[in-house]
């Protein structure tokens, strides 16, 4: 497995018939080729690879909890207190060995020895080799030079020079051996030698975090089972949080009566989503389903886990300007951008036209309120006006040319203060306009109130409040 | 009377660690944001209400029509979305973003009263939504963003009310992410809103008390008024004096009401 034999990209993985011709992972394929003129050669599946790979590990973890996963299909099992659990080394390979054969089937070759450099060595030999305890330089010594763990030139030039066997490379003189072949040689000499310090570095512990919920007799409700679903992902989300793990994607599956099956990945772009952004995630996904039938059950789960290795402190919150964007795109996409705007105000002597609307944007550039407020130049507060989306007609009963009472519907209110008239003419060459603007206080309200001279009507524009 | 020591009130927060765990620690944590409050409100003519106003919190300002309800509630608005510089001791949810919006259901927003009122119209969105489900799923949606530092929902007029289970998810998403949830309520006839009674954490009623009106040449109009503001309730707070507010008016020529 790597690719055609033509790339020039190395072997990943072999089988075992494979390598019992020579072929080795990390070897190019063309030379691969030439070994095993009668191999298939497939692609490189990057995430078939890594799910195989995950499940091996999980299930070598049943024997040890110290596993590590290197590349080129390599295992490795840290041994140390086993003792009691296997106190026969040959009986733990074949547990091993039957074990991975019924899983896969995977065909797996088993060395036990006292470094990782030695045991690695040891499957070389046969289906199952184990070193006995404290002879592993021993083990080593009358091994053929090419399972060096060096560059194929460097063998080669070995080879040339009469050097058959690990043990008589280590035996060389340091000095010269590092003059020859550079400073790495005094490393591959101490592991020839069966010093090997490298340590089994097993991978971290992450939790499953998932929740299944049943729905007896099915659930059609779109409503209800977000409601559910929500629910669950708060605890997930909790779960999350108290392990400081982050979750990379949210899986989604859902069964339904007929027997069919949803699975869907959520990707999580910002692996630090809080849960109301992973709850509008769920709501948004789910609002766009079609859902083919009752949901029976469905199981959700945090999935792509990872160690917080640092949170970034949101000590700029104000600064969101990236964060108020996407918002806002989110939330036009939901409903609209007409239905979200920001007023502006516009010079017009009309009320009704003293102002426009733009589209939100996120302006804030981060200053503190100078400009604006309390902390800067004084204000006029002034009696708020709600004007109507519509002048209403009302009815203004006047005497002495002073209106004494408004007339809203059915309902007559004694005018008691009376504000203006301010007189507005304009537009007289195209649709002329001429009306009069009260404020007309009752003991209930102000109201603001046009005479429409043209039309001789009166018009509620808006109430203070 | 007897009197209560700093060592008994330790004993007691031990106890109750000891039965109910670390959850003690949270309050703990609330009642240092609590005693922060908005400090931007004690250089305002709002000072009197600092005392009752977190962030975070569900606000219900109510009144009759004309009362200057909504004139209090904009004003607020103004005060609560000042930005603060952001320190390394505060929390994201102390730091001000300097955004609000106001959501219209009556439709009745007039943009350059809320600029006399103080606001920067630049900082406010207008959220205007024909189905009661749109308008509360978006006020939930910018409750949750953590974006905002106010959410102002207007619901003078309006034939529905949240339900209970609706204004707790309010109540959650405002508390959780900081952002102050004012509602804007007419006074019911009847004692008929009793959800939004029971969930609302502050409860301010308004009352006008003087309309002041100003002299403009030959003519006069309305200047601004005089509110009387009473705290029905706040959290942990005991019962305390009606708050008057002065709105705007430089001369007095009238009072009505």
């Amino acid at each position: 497995m790597g690719g055609a034999p033509s790339e020039p990209r190395p072997v990943l993985a072999c089988s075992a018939e494979a390598a019992s011709v020579g072929v080795r992972p990390g070897m190019r394929l063309k030379e691969a080729q030439s070994r095993c003129p009668g191999a298939i050669f497939l692609p490189e599946m990057p995430e078939q690879l890594h799910a195989a790979v995950a499940e091996i590990a999980a299930l070598l973890e049943r024997f040890s909890p110290s596993v590590e996963a290197a590349d080129g299909g390599l295992f490795f099992l840290d041994l140390q207190g086993l003792r009691l659990l296997w106190p026969r080394e040959d009986d733990l390979a074949a547990e091993l060995k039957s074990a991975l054969l019924e899983h896969g089937p995977y065909a797996a070759r088993i060395g036990i020895a006292g470094s990782k450099y030695a045991a690695l060595v040891a499957t070389l030999q046969s289906d199952v080799w184990i070193v006995p305890p404290g002879e592993d330089a021993v083990f080593l010594e009358r091994q053929p030079i090419d399972r060096l763990p060096a560059p194929a030139p460097m063998v080669a030039v070995l080879q040339s020079l009469g050097v058959e066997t690990l043990g008589e490379f280590g035996a060389l003189p340091p000095n010269a051996a590092v003059m020859r072949f550079g400073k790495e040689a005094r490393q591959l000499q101490l592991l020839a030698r069966g010093f090997d310090e490298a340590r089994v570095i097993s991978r971290p512990y992450l939790p499953r975090i998932e929740a299944r919920i049943v729905f007896e007799g099915g659930e059609t409700a779109r409503d209800r089972l977000l409601w559910i679903m929500n629910r669950r992902l708060v605890r997930l989300y909790r779960q999350l949080e108290r392990a400081t793990l982050v979750a990379r994607e949210l899986h989604l599956t859902l069964s339904f009566e007929d027997g069919s099956t949803l699975r869907e990945a959520l990707p999580l772009h910002d692996p630090l989503l809080n849960l109301p952004q992973l709850q509008r995630l769920l709501c948004w996904y789910m609002e766009g389903l079609e859902l083919p039938g009752p949901v029976v059950e469905v199981a959700l789960e945090l999935a792509g886990l990872a160690r917080v290795e640092g949170r970034q402190l949101d000590l700029f919150a104000h600064r969101q300007t990236g964060s108020v964007r996407r918002f806002l795109s989110e939330l036009a996409t939901r409903w609209g951008m007409h239905s979200f705007r920001q007023p502006r105000i516009v010079q017009s002597r009309r009320v009704e036209e003293t102002f426009a609307w733009d589209d939100p944007a996120p302006r804030y550039d981060g200053r503190l309120d100078e400009e604006v407020g309390f902390g800067g130049t004084p204000l006029e507060p002034r009696p708020l006006l709600r004007l109507l989306p519509e002048p209403r007609p009302v009815r203004v009963i006047m005497r002495d040319e002073q209106p004494t009472v408004l007339v809203l519907g059915r309902r007559k209110e004694r005018i008691v203060a009376v504000g203006g008239p301010w007189r507005l003419c304009e537009s007289w060459w195209n649709t002329p306009l001429e009306r009069d603007e009260y404020q007309l206080a009752t003991a209930t309200a102000v109201y603001y109130v046009m005479h429409d001279r043209i039309a001789d009507a009166w018009l509620l524009l808006g109430a203070f409040d | 009377m007897q009197t209560t020591s700093p060592a008994s009130v330790q004993g007691l927060m031990q106890a109750m660690r000891q039965r109910w765990g670390d959850a003690i620690a949270w309050t703990g944590h609330r009642e240092r944001r609590a005693e922060e409050g908005f400090p931007a409100l004690s250089s305002t003519p709002l000072a009197p209400l600092g005392a009752y106003l977190q962030p975070g919190q569900l606000v219900e300002i109510t009144g009759a029509p004309g009362s200057g309800k909504s004139g209090l509630a904009l004003m607020l608005l103004a005060a609560l979305i000042q930005p603060t510089a952001p320190t390394l001791q505060a929390s994201s949810t102390d730091v001000r973003r300097g955004l609000a919006a106001y959501i219209d259901t009556p439709r009745t927003f007039y943009p350059p009263s809320a600029a006399a009122m103080g606001i920067a119209l630049n900082r406010l969105w207008i959220v205007r939504l024909e189905a009661w489900r749109d308008t509360l799923a978006a006020t939930e949606a910018l409750l949750g963003a953590g974006l905002l530092d106010v959410v102002l929902w207007d619901l003078v007029g309006c034939r529905a009310t949240p339900t209970s289970g609706q204004l707790q998810r309010l109540r959650k998403a405002a508390a959780h992410q900081g952002t102050t949830l004012l509602l804007l309520t007419s006074e019911p006839a009847r004692p008929s809103q009793r959800a939004l009674d029971y969930w609302a954490q502050v409860r301010l009623v308004v009352q006008r008390r003087e309309l002041l009106w100003e002299q403009l040449g030959e003519q006069r109009l309305v200047g601004g008024y005089t509110l009387q503001i009473d705290v029905v309730r706040a959290p942990g707070k005991p019962p305390t004096q009606p708050v008057e507010l002065r709105i705007g008016g430089r001369d007095r020529v009238l009072g009505v009401g």
